[in-house]
């Protein structure tokens, strides 16, 4: 008889792999949780959102491609993944009305710039673990990942 | 509950050599020794789609594709070199090096089922398939 269990895996940041030319996610998240149910699984990550963790604490390629937030999307010149992207000023208003502070606006559309500008904010900025969470939650996607495996052996 | 995860583990081509990227889950057991087992299975099926070339055409060299002694075998070259020549492997040797292709092909219609797996233990960098545990949550 088998059953299937989900593991919830967590990803701590991204890393520029040897000698290829793409940022990529850390390749071996860890297990951070198994559930048998998916619901349950799923519960987990909305209810254990990494607060310690800087959302920018990256590069910022993945401000847009991983995080979805476009800061200049009339530039026609970056590919666009509609589904992701938030607008710049989309991501402003959204923390407007969580009442979160405003980030300042990058000196300009350089991907490092936008980046480092968003890490510094949350760096310097004296959130609550309430606004962590709140904007975490503006983050798609979530830092996790959740796998369905067979369980071999249930009596 | 402790559970046992077979992983597989993807190697990736980096435009020099394969490199491990990622790993994804294959199955669980309640058993350790049923996870090793199956992953020593899944292992060898693996080593065997090497061997025959499975998507590139022909046997590939290891040693060639994974990153050369420093990432295929906590060996180093010379300590490589001196188990194969004793083991007879290197009758006749390569002309330049363990990397070469054309060595392995040469080597590999020759070479017994028992060196094969001595070969593939000497190079403990190269794994498609790990077992880790990890605890269940009382849920259920």
């Amino acid at each position: 008889m088998s059953t299937k269990l989900y593991l919830v895996r967590l990803y701590r940041g991204y890393r520029f792999p040897e000698q290829a030319f793409s940022w990529r996610r850390t390749a071996h998240p860890p297990i951070i949780a198994c559930f048998h149910a998916r619901e349950l699984a799923d519960v987990y990550v909305a209810t254990h959102l990494p607060l310690w963790q800087n959302p920018f604490d990256s590069y910022a390629l993945y401000v847009r491609q991983s995080y979805g937030i476009e800061p200049w999307r009339e530039d026609e010149d970056i590919p666009k993944e509609p589904e992701r992207v938030v607008a710049w000023v989309d991501f402003l208003a959204a923390l407007s009305q969580l009442n979160l502070p405003e980030p300042p606006m990058p000196p300009n559309d350089d991907e490092d710039e936008v980046q480092a500008c968003l890490k510094r904010w949350w760096d310097e900025t004296e959130l609550t673990n309430e606004q962590r969470e709140a904007l975490w939650r503006l983050i798609d996607p979530k830092p996790y990942r959740i796998d369905e495996v067979e369980l071999e052996g249930t009596p | 509950m402790i559970v046992y995860l077979v992983q597989k583990l993807h190697w990736e081509y980096n435009d020099n050599w394969f490199e491990r990227e990622g790993d994804e889950p294959v199955k669980a057991f309640e058993s350790r020794d049923d996870a090793l087992l199956w992953a020593e299975l899944l292992e060898d099926e693996a080593r065997r789609e090497l061997e025959k070339g499975e998507g590139v055409g022909f046997s590939v060299n290891p040693l060639r594709v994974f990153g050369g002694t420093e990432r295929a075998t906590s060996l180093t070259y010379d300590e490589l070199w001196e188990k194969l020549d004793e083991a007879g492997l290197l009758t006749p040797p390569p002309t330049d090096d363990l990397y070469e292709q054309a060595w392995w092909r040469a080597l590999w219609p020759r070479i017994t089922p028992v060196q094969r797996d001595w070969l593939w233990s000497l190079l403990d960098g190269v794994q498609f398939y790990e077992v880790i545990e990890t605890e269940l949550e009382e849920t259920k």
